[in-house]
């Protein structure tokens, strides 16, 4: 089509960015608690539950998930806006609005992974010694769960973090297609069909560096939860 | 594989140690001396891996209509005739779900074993010989996974052309780091012990000492991987022929069916509703199956 690639990107950018921050938002937002409920209730019934409906969530894969929810809202909710364009520059507020059922969709994987890592993580501390400490000294249940706790079981959970969200900008590129929101997933798989591979180079390139990005802001998110790395150089 | 090989002898003492530790864990070695702990997610999962794996195997005898034939009727709803009712073009769903299941195992399954060897090999070269070659195997490894996995496998796939043995390459090379890595670092961790110096000591050469000595007291973490890299590759293959980079139509995919049943979406639910559960039933069982197999293969329990 002769267009410049670096100004398509642009504007498609901002959809596939949104869509990965609000998954990865919803993942952390239910991902966490279920996994700090799922390791406090080990082999009792919520943490068996969680770990079903976790099993489940990896293995469904998102645009199963995307096809089925758009199918059951067209039938019983067909006021729900699902399907449709995205303008963040004009109507942020909407655009963000028929964004957030993809981002669910999306986020599906995601928080299971959270919420695995977080229930390792918060078993390997719940024995600890200084829990029982915490405990001993007077502190309520819910902070020494929290405060001594989850600080403490947050480092793994982070390295979950980092690892999901590349997942979801990569994850980003079929949910798009499902909701057709027109982001850089949209842009790469018609570039593809159109064999413009100038475009598709362009997009996996922007796409990695965002993921390279993301996993640096991890490993230096390390130095800020955990200050003994820092001591070690 | 000689019996009293050190680790086996470990491992099989640690369990039984393990076993009497905890509580209404039954009497060890119920299964004779086999390294192998059987347990509830092993046996279903297995169970679900052999049934769905023999299913694709005997599709064409278990079927009375082909993929491509055109009945009647299209988009007719489940019945006695067509058991999963037809797609818009009159084809019956329940063959089709069978036939593709062929090709999505098979697309699965020979992806991940490429990338099991050869990760194997790289991985196994990497830990035994350290240093440069090892520095430099790993720095490649480590270009190849800061590209996400679908991203890339969606671009090499367009570049190459959609076709079995281009979708096997392709998902082979993106899953071979995960299979290096591990095998990298057990690598790492069984090269000090005393039977490798024996092994060299009584001048057994290197490759003979990674293949005969190195590599079976490695194998147990890599056949966990193997089984978790299967769930990842069918939902990956499906992912593909979902976008319409799977193997192409008229040949059926389970990706494929779902992205064609968008458009008749409200006329006919069914259509995408049974290779949805067809790719969750696989990708369940090969993943307990993998669950399964670490508690069993795991000496620490």
């Amino acid at each position: 089509m002769g267009l410049p690639v670096g100004p398509q990107i642009a504007s498609h950018l901002p959809v596939t960015l949104a869509l990965t921050a609000m998954s990865l938002a919803v993942a952390i937002v239910i991902g966490l608690p279920a996994g700090v409920v799922a390791a406090t209730t080990r082999g009792r019934w919520p943490d068996l539950a969680i770990r079903a409906v976790a099993l489940l969530g990896l293995s469904t894969p998102p645009f199963f998930v995307g096809v089925a929810v758009v199918l059951l809202l067209s039938l019983y909710l067909p006021s729900f806006k699902i399907l449709g364009a995205v303008d963040l520059h004009h109507d942020p507020f909407g655009g963000l609005q028929t964004l957030l059922l993809p981002a669910f969709v999306l986020s599906l994987a995601s928080t299971t992974t959270i919420m695995r890592y977080t229930r390792v993580a918060m078993l390997e501390v719940l024995v600890e010694p200084y829990m029982a400490t915490a405990r001993a000294k007077g502190a309520g249940r819910l902070r020494v769960l929290i405060r001594h706790g989850l600080r403490n079981a947050l480092l793994p959970v982070v390295t979950a973090v980092g690892v999901t969200a590349a997942h979801l900008v990569a994850g980003a590129v079929v949910v798009e297609q499902v909701f057709g929101l027109p982001g850089i997933g949209q842009l790469m798989l018609n570039a593809i069909y159109h064999r413009d591979y100038t475009q598709v180079q362009a997009a996996v390139l922007v796409v990695t560096t965002l993921v390279v990005l993301i996993n640096i802001l991890v490993d230096l998110s390390y130095y800020l939860l955990d200050p003994r790395i820092q001591q070690h150089g | 594989m000689a019996d009293a090989h050190p680790t086996m002898i470990d491992a099989a003492a640690r369990s039984e140690v393990a076993s009497e530790l905890a509580a209404g864990d039954g009497p060890a070695g119920f299964f004779g001396r086999s390294p192998l702990r059987w347990n509830l997610p092993l046996v279903v999962g297995t169970a679900m891996v052999l049934l769905s794996i023999a299913l694709a195997l005997a599709a064409p005898w278990l079927t009375v209509h082909d993929p491509l034939e055109i009945a009647d009727a299209s988009l007719s709803p489940p019945s006695a005739q067509y058991l999963l009712g037809t797609d818009q073009l009159g084809r019956d769903v329940l063959t089709r779900i069978l036939h593709a299941a062929r090709s999505s195992l098979a697309v699965a399954c020979l992806s991940a074993a490429l990338a099991f060897v050869s990760g194997t090999v790289i991985g196994l070269v990497a830990g035994y010989s350290t240093g440069l070659l090892d520095a430099c195997l790993m720095r490649l490894l480590d270009i190849l996974q800061a590209f996400p996995a679908l991203l890339l496998a969606i671009a090499l796939v367009a570049a190459l052309g959609p076709n079995l043995p281009n979708l096997v390459l392709t998902m082979g090379l993106l899953f071979m780091p995960r299979f290096a890595r591990v095998a990298r670092a057990s690598t790492l961790s069984v090269r000090g012990r005393d039977y490798i110096t024996a092994a060299i000591g009584l001048g057994v050469s290197r490759v003979r000492t990674m293949y005969r000595h190195v590599l079976p007291n490695i194998a147990a973490p890599l056949i966990v991987e193997a089984s978790l890299t299967v769930t990842i590759a069918v939902l990956t293959e499906a992912s593909l022929s979902f976008l319409g980079l799977g193997v192409q139509p008229p040949d059926p995919t389970w990706g494929g069916m779902i992205a064609e049943s968008t458009s008749v979406m409200a006329l006919a639910p069914w259509l995408a509703l049974s290779p949805g559960c067809a790719i969750v039933f696989v990708v369940i069982g090969f993943t307990l199956m993998g669950d399964g197999l670490r508690d069993a293969l795991d000496p620490r329990g």
